[in-house]
């Protein structure tokens, strides 16, 4: 195909791609929430740690609504269902469990952190984000039964990173914290962690900047929990949603009933059932007395209002469940507790995550073989690997000098490159962890020693590089390559998957794949690249020393032909015993 | 969206952002991720980090540039709870398309579907979005050697031949 062909085509197709408008009404309305905090009412998007202090004059249980602007489209608000400012619909009527919008409506208000998160992840369905709260005086406890999924429950805590512990977890939570159960080492109780950036007037740079986490566990589809004096939050998951355009179609969930009861310390109980459905709600601004930014101010509607400014004075426009009080009765829960808080009892298995990541295998056999002037021996010189430097130009690096030697052990102190910040070296210092999916994805590890495990080699290539050319140039070390065989009887080409792992020059610089290393006008470095090999590709025969980029090569699915590559001769290589 | 040569943007305005770029936006997550659920959570995370970060825009461009630079970052994020591999950077896991999105024609999404992650963002940005290879370095945070690599081995992936020879510079 023609170049410009194929330009016009997929010009055509994007042209036909537009954003769904759901997704661009969701992310209006948060921005719209913005930037009316922007000029009216808050400095920005603030976040208090704490209530409002105002006490509740209620001695029963009250639900406090969760007023959060935001769609089934969400919008990480970021909101969390404690110490966001919310809007208090105190009950006319103590006693009451949930807030009405004064129609007999409970609208069920949206954590834009949790929102639809996990779907199709995993197979562990969908943490919907719909949470509603419960709290009140005199409460011992309480128990909630969902007649279609299951509840969830939300905790929070804030880390700063003035202690070790605190970026240990926030190291966990921000980097490779799985999603499932049982997975890290300071989260492996929770099924869903997620984070917000609390806005504390301090710079994100500043180890006292304080991150919240919202900390997430499958409970059941029946709660049975003590209630200790502060509020519980729970939200709706699903298993078995239909998707469209991304998100659940909110209707599918239309009819669910959530049965709450309220256990009072003298043993009396008060239980409330809604039925809950798919609805639109128009929202306005809220005195910021009240302490919100935005509450449901209409509805429900049936279908989504055409535009927010079509129903001034409101702002913003909500898709959500909302409930219909159906009964409220002075009698213990109606549900079977014997199975209440089953998820919750379930123990995490350590590690679990290994179960899902994918094995690539420590070699990848491809058909075919390398075209004959792309082979070169270890006493050639090879040009390749053009390279660029900040003016756009071209400068191919010249290979020589190969020769290639076995090890058992990496001097860590040469070539396994400590962490830097945040990035992910040896997984967040957790080291025993990263050898883990090191050998479950790709069947090698290397421990704090720099002793490779049983089964595979390490392959250090010695190699000359010189920059011909009259201007500087940066060397993208993701191409250093890897170690490969060449059967051309069996037709098949067997790469070493890990790749490159580590390397240095003569100026004693460390590199490791994807870092850039300048090189000078006219200088030579001397390189050593440490591969990791499997030692049956170790015995097979010749190996040969690839460059190129070799895209996909550790996930097991090489996208580029072999002729892109330069194959230069090894020989046969001894593992060192 | 602002028009006319005496009515000058808002470019403080978020829900302006939003709808001057959705489009945009989601024709890079939806050609890096390849399906519409990881699509929509790269959206909505790149258009929370707008509202997050207010950053301050000097240009039109300026704020078109931020937000992709934003949407890969997000879809890199996306990619990496998916691969959880150790050794890559964060800076993004460069994985084949593992899911087909239609785009209503067949023999382009076969062609597409060969594509790594990478490759397709840089043929999207070169192609579609018009900008060069720097500046595509700039937006997805890596050298612009690697991006002339994605788009050399993209262009070789594709099988596309030149009308006419332009010498090896692929801007």
């Amino acid at each position: 195909m023609l170049e410009k062909d194929f330009v016009r085509l997929y010009k055509d197709s994007q042209e036909r791609e537009h954003a769904p408008s759901q997704l661009v009404e969701g992310a209006c309305v948060q921005a719209q929430r913005v930037d009316t905090a922007r000029s009216k009412l808050f400095s920005g998007l603030k976040r208090k740690m704490h209530r409002p202090k105002r006490a509740l004059r209620v001695a029963a249980c009250v639900a406090a609504l969760l007023v959060l602007v935001g769609g089934s489209t969400t919008l990480m608000l970021s909101q969390s269902p404690f110490g966001q400012p919310q809007a208090r619909a105190y009950a006319k009527t103590p006693n009451l469990l949930t807030e009405e919008l004064g129609n007999g409506v409970v609208p069920f208000a949206l954590d834009g952190q949790t929102a639809f998160q996990g779907w199709n992840r995993d197979a562990t369905g969908c943490y919907t984000g719909m949470q509603f709260t419960l709290e009140g005086n005199g409460i011992s406890r309480v128990q909630a039964t969902i007649s279609r999924g299951e509840l969830y429950q939300v905790t929070t805590e804030t880390h700063d990173r003035t202690t070790e512990e605190g970026n240990a977890i926030l190291d966990e939570a921000v980097s490779w914290k799985p999603s499932v159960r049982g997975t890290g080492d300071h989260l492996g109780a929770y099924d869903w962690v997620s984070l917000s950036f609390v806005e504390d007037g301090l710079d994100r740079s500043d180890p006292a900047h304080q991150t919240q986490l919202r900390l997430i566990k499958r409970i059941g589809s029946t709660v049975d929990v003590p209630y200790e004096g502060e509020a519980l939050a729970f939200g709706l998951w699903f298993g078995d949603l239909k998707v469209e355009s991304g998100l659940p179609d909110l209707h599918q969930l239309d009819g669910t009933e959530l049965t709450i009861t309220a256990v009072y310390d003298d043993g009396t109980c008060r239980t409330q059932t809604m039925t809950l459905h798919d609805g639109w709600f128009a929202c306005s601004p809220s005195d910021p007395e009240q302490g919100s930014d935005f509450v449901m101010a209409e509805g429900p509607f049936d279908e989504k209002p055409k535009n927010s400014s079509d129903r001034p004075p409101y702002s913003g426009i909500v898709n959500t469940l909302y409930g219909r009080v159906a009964a409220i009765i002075d009698e213990p829960h109606p549900y079977p507790l014997e199975n209440a808080n089953i998820q919750a009892a379930q123990a995490p298995v350590p590690y679990a995550i290994e179960n899902d990541l994918p094995s690539y295998g420590s070699t990848l056999s491809v058909e075919g073989v390398p075209a004959e002037d792309c082979m070169f021996d270890a006493g050639d010189s090879v040009s390749f690997q053009e390279q660029v430097n900040d003016s756009d130009g071209w400068i191919d690096l010249q290979w020589s000098g190969f020769s290639a030697r076995t090890t058992e052990a990496l001097d860590t102190s040469e070539y396994i490159q400590p962490s830097e910040g945040r990035d992910v070296i040896a997984f967040q210092g957790n080291y025993e962890y990263l050898k883990r999916v090191r050998e479950k994805t790709n069947g090698w590890s290397i421990d704090e020693n720099g002793v490779v495990n049983e089964g595979n080699s390490i392959v250090v290539v010695d190699v000359n590089v010189t920059n011909p050319g009259t201007e500087s140039v940066k060397i993208d070390t993701g191409l250093v390559g890897a170690i490969c065989n060449i059967d051309r009887n069996a037709n098949t080409t067997t790469f070493a998957t890990p790749g490159a792992f580590s390397a240095k020059d003569n100026k004693a610089r460390l590199w490791t794949p994807g870092h850039d290393l300048w090189m000078d006008p006219g200088e030579t470095v001397n390189l050593q690249v440490a591969f990791i090999v499997d030692d049956t590709l170790m015995e097979s025969g010749k190996l040969y020393y690839v460059l190129g980029a070799l895209d996909g090569l550790e996930q097991g699915n090489l996208t580029d032909g072999l002729d892109a590559n330069r194959y230069v001769a090894l020989g046969t290589l001894k593992k060192t015993s | 969206m602002h028009s006319g040569h005496n009515i000058q943007p808002d470019l403080e305005n978020a829900e302006e952002a939003v709808r001057r770029w959705a489009d945009t936006v989601w024709r890079l997550v939806k050609a890096r991720l390849r399906n519409d659920t990881d699509a929509s959570d790269a959206f909505q995370d790149t258009f929370l980090a707008l509202c997050r970060a207010k950053p301050s825009f000097e240009s039109l461009e300026h704020q078109k540039a931020w937000l992709l630079r934003t949407a890969c970052n997000c879809c890199n994020q996306i990619s990496r709870k998916k691969a959880a591999h150790p050794m890559q950077s964060l800076e993004g896991i460069d994985v084949p398309a593992a899911h087909r999105s239609p785009t209503g024609n067949l023999e382009l999404e076969e062609m597409l579907g060969c594509l790594t992650d990478a490759q397709r963002t840089a043929v999207h940005l070169f192609y579609f979005e018009g900008y060069r290879t720097g500046e595509i370095a700039a937006i997805t945070g890596e050298r612009s050697s690697t991006v002339r690599s994605h788009l050399r081995r993209a262009r070789q992936a594709l099988r596309l031949e030149l009308a006419e020879q332009n010498g090896g510079d692929l801007c």
